[in-house]
């Protein structure tokens, strides 16, 4: 198992406004082979206004620290460690894995929204949309026809026809469209952050973009904060203001996008920015990385990606490396005893135009 | 003559005029009388040839007919107008008619790797297990020793080391990326002539996908088979047919709106569409640039029951004309692009008829367009 000691550094802090604090998270379940750790102890501050891409492949542990924000961790996974929001009006922080239940559900969407993957999955297929904006401002105790007044305006932005799909059951709407009602709703009670679990996976890179376009939008409009967790860099590099890089279930960089995407300090980062399938890059350019992402039962001792790194050493076998600052912008952290070296020797394929 | 379609030696594969309507009613007087609504034509007329050793790269949205016309194509899926022909020889009059090939060495020829590629091995049997039946039964020639010995090989040439371990396993204990090549060593075991590989790789982790497209690759090489790929995703696109010097066919709503060398189409598209796809297709190296507004009229795709008159793209096409909504593009080259880059739009040809008419309205109330039901084609 990988190291568990709090006294490690996990955290970077930068003089921020921070509407939510993730303190040593962990998530441990119980599977038939043993106890696993999915989370392992993850600090992360969320800067008001900012979007944090979340990035990590599977088995990175990266939906279980989007699961953490607003403590949804599904039964028997439990969530140590502390999630802390602070209301944009000022007044007291709340402690969020300390809320009752009934505080949580008000909490949730209210507060913190969440959009996951596969929007049909979310909807109730007897209800129309419209049906779901009215049980949610109903549930919420919210006026309905301000709130409705309110549901056509975000439908209008995400570029649907609010009176068709309003009367529309979710089966009648085209994949993209769901998932675009999907954020209209999640935005219905005015949430202060929007987290998002790969909330365009499954859609055509076309439409992908076109969201990503229209987040950005709704973002400016609603001053949002928005959490998006994904498995492609590339993709939601654009519109992110930092990047956060999950691996084997911790946090193993973090930093102001435009530095990570440009200079990253951690082998892994450098390696996976190396192996995506890049549109403007030379062909002979692109690699992958060998070997596969730790099983959650047996990652490995020591720096958790010791065994596939091209630099590890007799070190790295043993020790969990602090998040070290990074030399350049700050709030540029990396989990590596050898950022210097990891920088000077693992080159990077592609340059980013400033 | 080099064009992509119907130029005078028989190629491997040529497939002419295709077309596949699915629903609708296909009793004989509908026949007659041309089709209700309800149709969905997942292709159209469309004709490419694949020749040996060839490589293309089929790219569309969901719905665009690129996996119908993939089937149809290794004769998975029967076409309702047009024709396939392996080698020269109509692939569905073969079925009926014995021709010179025999049906069941064309099927053996033409083989599939689907997307789910885990589910389609049997969980019950080992990877030796689940591929030696195929071999068996197409490679009657060949005796346990021998079939052993080269599950054994093709597994190492994918990465599947040791050869021994692998074969043993169940289907379980293999990862996402080893199930999917274990699939593709299943078909290479056939020597096929052509192989179309459904999104074979955009399930991946974004790290090992790089490596599986090179072991396509190389699998495609040794064997001097022909592949056709289906993708939704440019970079994947280019990768595997920029590495075997092959062509991408974009299509959208059943048809074919260009195709070309790879290289050509990425750094030299023609169609509104083909620059709408490489838009959404953001490379890293512009990841400081912010993000500009879909070059589109509208983001969703029509409803494929009900495709737009004309043009088919003139709803979402940013350089759409009133000419465009009455008239169907052909693919055409012109002399100015690379041999074998053809377009059908009357924008990149230049068109006379099509500037002298007016601008369509930019439709800012998006949603306007037809209803964009769920797909039925892919
Ligand atoms: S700590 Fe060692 S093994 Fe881990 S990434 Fe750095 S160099 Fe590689
Ligand atoms: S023919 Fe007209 S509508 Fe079609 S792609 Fe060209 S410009 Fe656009």
């Amino acid at each position: 198992m990988a190291t568990q000691n709090t006294e490690r550094r996990n955290r970077i802090d930068v003089a921020s406004d921070n509407v939510l604090e993730i303190e040593n998270a962990s998530v441990g379940f119980a599977m038939d082979r043993g106890d696993a750790q999915v989370l392992n102890n993850v600090s992360i501050d969320v800067h008001r206004g900012e979007v944090l891409g979340v990035v990590g492949e599977s088995g990175s542990g990266k939906s279980m620290l989007a699961d953490s924000m607003l403590d949804s961790i599904d039964d028997p996974g439990t969530l140590t460690g502390r999630v802390t929001f602070h209301p944009p009006e000022g007044g007291d922080p709340v402690v969020v894995n300390d809320l009752n239940k009934e505080e949580l559900r008000r909490f949730r969407w209210e507060r913190i929204s969440m959009v996951v993957q596969g929007a049909m999955d979310s909807f109730n297929p007897t209800l129309t949309v419209g049906d779901h904006f009215e049980e949610t401002l109903r549930a919420h105790d919210y006026d309905v026809p301000e709130g409705m007044e309110r549901a056509r305006d975000l439908l209008e932005d995400v570029h649907l026809d609010a009176d068709r799909v309003l009367d529309s059951y979710p089966h009648q709407l085209s994949g993209g469209m769901t998932q675009r009602a999907l954020i209209a709703l999640s935005l219905i009670l005015d949430p202060d952050v929007l987290v998002m679990d790969e909330p365009t996976a499954a859609l055509d890179l076309l439409m992908q973009q076109s969201i990503l376009k229209l987040l950005a939008e709704l973002k400016a409009e609603y001053d949002l904060t928005v959490v998006i967790v994904t498995h492609d860099l590339s993709h939601v590099a654009r519109i992110s203001d930092r990047l956060a890089v999950m691996y084997a279930f911790e946090l193993l960089e973090l930093g102001p996008v435009s530095e990570l995407v440009a200079d990253p300090a951690h082998p892994y980062t450098r390696e996976l920015l190396n192996s995506i399938p890049d549109i403007d890059a030379d062909l002979d350019e692109m690699g992958s990385i060998e070997g596969t992402s730790p099983d959650p039962l047996n990652v490995p001792e020591g720096c958790s990606y010791h065994p596939r790194c091209p630099i590890a050493k007799e070190k790295c076998v043993n020790e969990n490396p602090d998040l070290f600052d990074v030399p350049g912008e700050e709030g540029h952290g990396a989990a590596c005893f050898y950022i210097d070296e990891a920088r000077e020797t693992i080159p990077l394929k592609k340059e980013v135009t400033e | 003559m080099s064009s992509n379609s119907g130029s005078d030696s028989e190629p491997l594969l040529r497939v002419d005029d295709l077309d596949v309507h699915f629903g609708g009613n296909s009793g004989l007087l509908d026949r007659l009388f041309g089709e209700e609504q309800g149709t969905v034509r997942a292709v159209d007329g469309v004709s490419l040839d694949i020749g040996e050793n060839d490589v293309v790269a089929l790219v569309g949205e969901s719905g665009c007919g690129k996996t119908t016309l993939g089937k149809a194509m290794i004769g998975l899926e029967r076409p309702t107008g047009g024709t396939v022909r392996f080698r020269g020889q109509d692939i569905w009059k073969t079925e009926l008619e014995e021709g010179d090939i025999p049906y069941k060495r064309i099927r053996k020829s033409l083989q599939m790797v689907h997307q789910d590629a885990g589910n389609s091995l049997d969980p019950n049997r080992t990877i030796f297990d689940n591929l030696n039946p195929a071999l068996k039964k197409w490679r009657p020639e060949l005796n346990l020793v021998e079939r052993r010995e080269l599950v054994h090989r093709m597994l190492e040439t994918v990465g599947l080391t040791p050869s021994d371990d692998y074969a043993s396993r169940y289907p379980h204990q293999l990862s996402g990326g080893e199930a999917q090549r274990t699939v593709i060593v299943r078909s290479m075991l056939l020597e096929p002539d052509l192989i179309l590989a459904d999104e074979a790789v955009s399930a991946l982790d974004v790290s090992l996908r790089v490596n599986l497209m090179d072991q396509l690759l190389e699998l495609q090489e040794m064997f001097a088979t022909s592949f056709v790929f289906i993708s939704h995703n440019m970079s994947n696109a280019r990768y595997l047919a920029g590495k075997a010097d092959g062509r991408i066919a974009v299509m959208y709503l059943g048809r074919i709106v260009e195709i070309g060398p790879v290289e050509e189409i990425i750094h030299n598209p023609q169609h509104p569409y083909t620059k709408s796809l490489l838009w959404a297709t953001s490379g890293l190296s512009r990841i400081n640039d912010p993000i500009e507004d879909p070059p589109v009229r509208s983001i969703d795709v029509p409803d494929p029951e009900n495709p737009p008159s004309g043009c088919r793209f003139h709803t979402r096409c940013p350089e759409a004309r009133e000419f465009c909504t009455e008239h169907d593009p052909e693919l055409e080259t012109a002399p100015e692009w690379l041999e074998r880059h053809e377009t059908a739009c009357y924008y990149a040809h230049d068109r006379e008829e099509y500037w002298n008419t007016q601008p369509l309205p930019d439709e800012s109330d998006v949603g306007e367009d037809a209803d964009a039901t769920r797909g039925a084609a892919d």
